[in-house]
């Protein structure tokens, strides 16, 4: 360990430009030990199997979620509707009269933006809270009953607060 | 092809796919299913939960793609939303107390019996390195899984989990370390 924390520091001090530096080629750089481990660890990779047809079922499920390609439902005419012009005439003014009265009542009664805000706000903390509580109850529990440990609660708070971000 | 030019035809690929290209979008899937799948075979140690995994993160990816701008971290933000479905997926079968969440658990500490855990054919070789996988701490397990299954750079490493640079090469280097200890010289150099 002391070797590669000195071989990291030589490598950033030594470069003129400290974007030069490169981390690949320092992590690679590893005694032949565990250069065999390494190598271990790579054929063990490579040798996974992949299902036959994954790759088809993956782009089968996703490429009509493409943006621009869902599609709304296309709307049939199953019937001649076969009523009366006088019905339809009242029943489109009747509907006219309700959503003007509706109309009506709700600019009577639109909220600030302050309302506006603290309403959304409202709706979105039960929900965040909910999930970050959830998170963090789960990592207590296993930290309690020492399924875990300082190291994984450490990564698992960076992504959490990485998540909330993206 | 340098890795400007990579970098360049991901971003053409990925713009064409926002637009809603067929082909691009094959491309990317082609790309990347096989590496978030052995992802997350590795970790989870269960071929159909992979498959169900790696399938929802293309759904989710696509979704999100005509809003997502590449900087260069394409491949962390796919793999970060594959880890994070499996780790709700891991969370919610836990809750339920569904019967395949023991095996399953097992293998997302990487513990195998020799029963094929990562998908991979046994030797005595490999059976011996993921007896020894599975005393790795499960952060520095991470590290080697990102490397080797999901084929990351370190620096993508780092993005994924969060963490700085210098600690994902150390975290690497120990974790090669403590695996030489547990395998004995003449497994590790065979």
């Amino acid at each position: 360990m002391d070797r590669l924390v000195a071989r990291l520091i030589g490598a950033m001090t030594a470069s003129r430009d400290p974007s030069s530096f490169d981390p690949e080629s320092t992590a690679r750089d590893l005694s032949p030990q565990l250069q065999a481990v390494d190598d271990m660890l790579g054929r063990q990779a490579r040798g996974l199997r992949v299902p036959a047809g994954l790759i088809d079922r993956v782009f089968q499920a996703s490429v009509g979620l493409l943006p621009g390609r869902v599609q709304s439902p296309q709307i049939e005419v199953v019937a001649r509707i076969g009523l009366r012009r006088s019905w339809w005439s009242r029943a489109a003014l009747a509907a006219s009269i309700a959503l003007a009265c509706t109309a009506s009542l709700r600019v009577v009664h639109t909220p600030t933006l302050p309302q506006l805000v603290w309403g959304i706000d409202a709706q979105i903390q039960p929900v965040y809270r909910e999930v970050v509580g959830r998170t963090l109850s789960d990592m207590e529990h296993l930290l309690v009953t020492r399924e875990m440990t300082i190291d994984d609660l450490d990564m698992e708070l960076a992504m959490l607060a990485a998540d909330l971000e993206m | 092809m340098s890795p400007s030019n990579q970098s360049e035809t991901l971003q053409a690929t990925l713009r064409r796919a926002a637009q809603g290209d067929d082909a691009a979008w094959r491309k990317l899937v082609e790309t990347y299913a096989a590496r978030v799948f052995g992802l997350i075979r590795a970790q989870c140690g269960n071929e159909d939960l992979a498959q169900e995994i790696t399938q929802s993160t293309f759904c989710t990816v696509v979704v999100k793609i005509a809003q997502y701008t590449e900087v260069g971290k394409f491949e962390s933000w796919l793999f970060r939303i594959a880890m994070n479905r499996l780790r709700d997926e891991m969370r919610r079968r836990k809750r339920q107390a569904n019967p395949v969440q023991d095996d399953t658990l097992a293998g997302l500490a990487g513990a195998g019996d020799g029963a094929d855990q990562t998908g991979v054919a046994d030797t005595d070789e490999l059976r011996a390195l993921r007896a020894a996988m599975a005393r790795l701490s499960e952060v520095d397990l991470r590290v080697i899984q990102l490397r080797h299954y999901g084929g990351l750079s370190f620096a993508q490493i780092a993005q994924v989990l969060g963490q700085p640079l210098g600690t994902v090469l150390a975290r690497q280097h120990r974790a090669l370390k403590k695996l030489r200890q547990l395998l004995g010289p003449d497994e590790a150099e065979s």
